[in-house]
């Protein structure tokens, strides 16, 4: 049997501005994982904004309403409930079958972050029949200060998505390839 | 009495008329884009798009000023408190400036090439270097946390924006002077003139638009909605149409420079920063923070065609695109 294989990449950001200047600085988190699916197969999965639950094992469920957002604009929202409690609610910006890209923004919730946008976008290949998803975060660390106290620092901001990136991916790959 | 540097812009400037004038002749224009997470400059070539040097620079490089008459490029390294003289001709740091504690980021030559601005967003100044001396001849108090910077076309004048006062502070660039200020949106970052030296486009990051400063007068004309949480901007060189990067959204505007409005949004690489223009190839580039990227676009077609790897976390903050000579 040819061997599954995941690409892990992390990039995350020097903590430039921790010293230098006067805002703090973004921090970013890439992951990949590479499906034997189709890409429209595995895009279905991945733009049910409200069925995170079906495949990221942290999550326990999920219930969506769209409503308006701070600016007045009416998005979809979902809340999330955490296995062992805690909840993160999130509203959709961005939900293109064109791209197959969907892109949301955290409103509030238990992850140690500020200012927080994901996008997953599901590419082919890199073989025939195979498709790559992408999971990328960008944010803030959850005090947004160049001086934040322990807990709510960089560090601690970017090990929180890397966990919920890498708990995600490998079993939205095992979820899709039972299918 | 001329000075070597002075020489040296002399014999540059007589060859450049006696290679246009008889062989036409010009360099490929380059890109020298800023990666923020690995210390380095990629030096990218404009007619092949491959990535023709990697120079290691100070640390956490921001901005980015060319001087194409000494064949210099000067990059602000905001982590190690420095300003690195990197030399076009052979793709290496001649010298590293020590600024001490300030944090350089925006930075500017002014018209002759001597004097180099540098925006310390710690400090609420700027410094004024002697690009020949490496000397600071002077400083200039300014609005709080000065960014971008621009010089106006005749080089009499020097624009700063006051990221955290709202503000555009006017300097005279050869007195060092502030002459004026000028109440823009809600914190104003990149700027460029229009291509024929006439308006000042200023992108003001928490409003999500673009004010136009009419350079004459010094007034704003008009303030133009863009997209979410723009970071620079930049112009063709007929000052038609107006590029940018809208960091929140991933996408470039296109402004029409005649009616003022945005005539077209294009999608880009995660977090769009940096912005230039190449005449040369009627193309835009644009550093993608997320990416570790450039994106290129079309400005025939506002399409992109193309996406060159660059290091990681380019920002490319400045007029970034020169040609060597």
């Amino acid at each position: 049997m040819k061997l599954l294989w995941v690409i892990l990449t992390a990039v995350i950001a020097i903590p430039f501005s921790a010293n230098a200047a006067n805002a703090p600085s973004q921090q970013k988190v890439i992951r990949e994982v590479v499906i034997k699916a189709e890409p429209a197969k595995v895009w279905a999965v991945v733009k049910d904004f409200g069925g995170i639950h079906k495949w990221h094992p942290a999550v326990e469920s999920t219930s969506t309403e769209t409503k308006a957002d701070q600016d007045g604009v009416q998005l979809p929202h979902r809340l999330l409930t955490l296995k062992g409690g805690g909840t993160i609610l999130e509203k959709q910006t961005i939900n293109s079958d064109e791209e197959m890209k969907l892109e949301y923004k955290i409103v509030e919730g238990v992850l140690p972050v500020s200012g927080y946008r994901a996008v997953m976008t599901v590419k082919a290949g890199p073989a025939a029949g195979e498709s790559t998803v992408t999971w990328t975060g960008r944010f803030y660390n959850k005090a947004n200060d160049v001086h934040p106290k322990s807990g709510e620092d960089n560090e601690t901001a970017v090990k929180a998505v890397e966990g919920v990136y890498d708990a995600g991916l490998p079993n939205l790959k095992k979820v899709i390839e039972a299918q | 009495m001329l000075n070597r540097l002075q020489i040296k812009r002399l014999s540059v400037l007589l060859g450049n008329l006696f290679l246009s004038a008889h062989l036409q002749v010009f360099a490929a224009p380059f890109a020298y884009v800023t990666n923020q997470g690995d210390h380095t400059v990629s030096v990218v070539d404009l007619a092949s798009h491959k990535v023709s040097a990697t120079v290691p620079v100070g640390k956490a490089p921001v901005g980015v000023a060319i001087d194409p008459l000494s064949n210099r490029a000067y990059i602000t390294n905001v982590e190690s408190r420095s300003v690195s003289v990197l030399d076009m001709a052979q793709n290496k740091v001649i010298h590293e400036i020590q600024l001490g504690k300030i944090a350089p980021v925006g930075v500017v030559l002014n018209k002759s090439g001597g004097q180099l601005f540098v925006a310390d967003w710690f400090h609420d100044q700027i410094l004024v270097i002697e690009t020949d001396t490496y000397k600071t001849l002077t400083t200039i108090s300014m609005g709080k946390a000065p960014a971008g910077m621009v010089l106006s076309r005749e080089g009499a004048s020097l624009y700063v924006a006051n990221r955290d006062s709202n503000e555009v502070g006017v300097i005279d660039a050869r007195t060092h002077q502030v002459i004026n200020k000028i109440a823009v949106g809600k914190h104003p970052f990149g700027m460029t003139l229009s291509g024929d030296g006439k308006l000042l486009y200023v992108v003001n990051v928490e409003s999500n638009s673009v004010s136009v400063i009419d350079v004459r007068r010094d007034v704003v004309t008009t303030t133009i909605p863009v997209g979410e949480h723009p970071y620079c901007v930049t112009s063709n060189a007929d000052g038609s149409r107006l590029y940018v990067s809208n960091t929140h959204e991933d996408t470039v505007s296109v402004i029409d420079g005649k009616t003022q409005k945005v005539i077209q949004t294009i999608n880009v690489g995660g977090t769009p920063e940096g912005i230039a223009f190449d005449n040369k190839h009627q193309r835009v580039y644009v550093a993608s923070w997320m990416d570790n990227a450039l994106t290129v676009i079309d400005a025939k077609t506002n399409k992109v065609v193309d996406t060159i790897k660059t290091g990681a976390q380019s920002r490319a903050f400045g007029q970034f695109i020169g040609a060597a000579q």
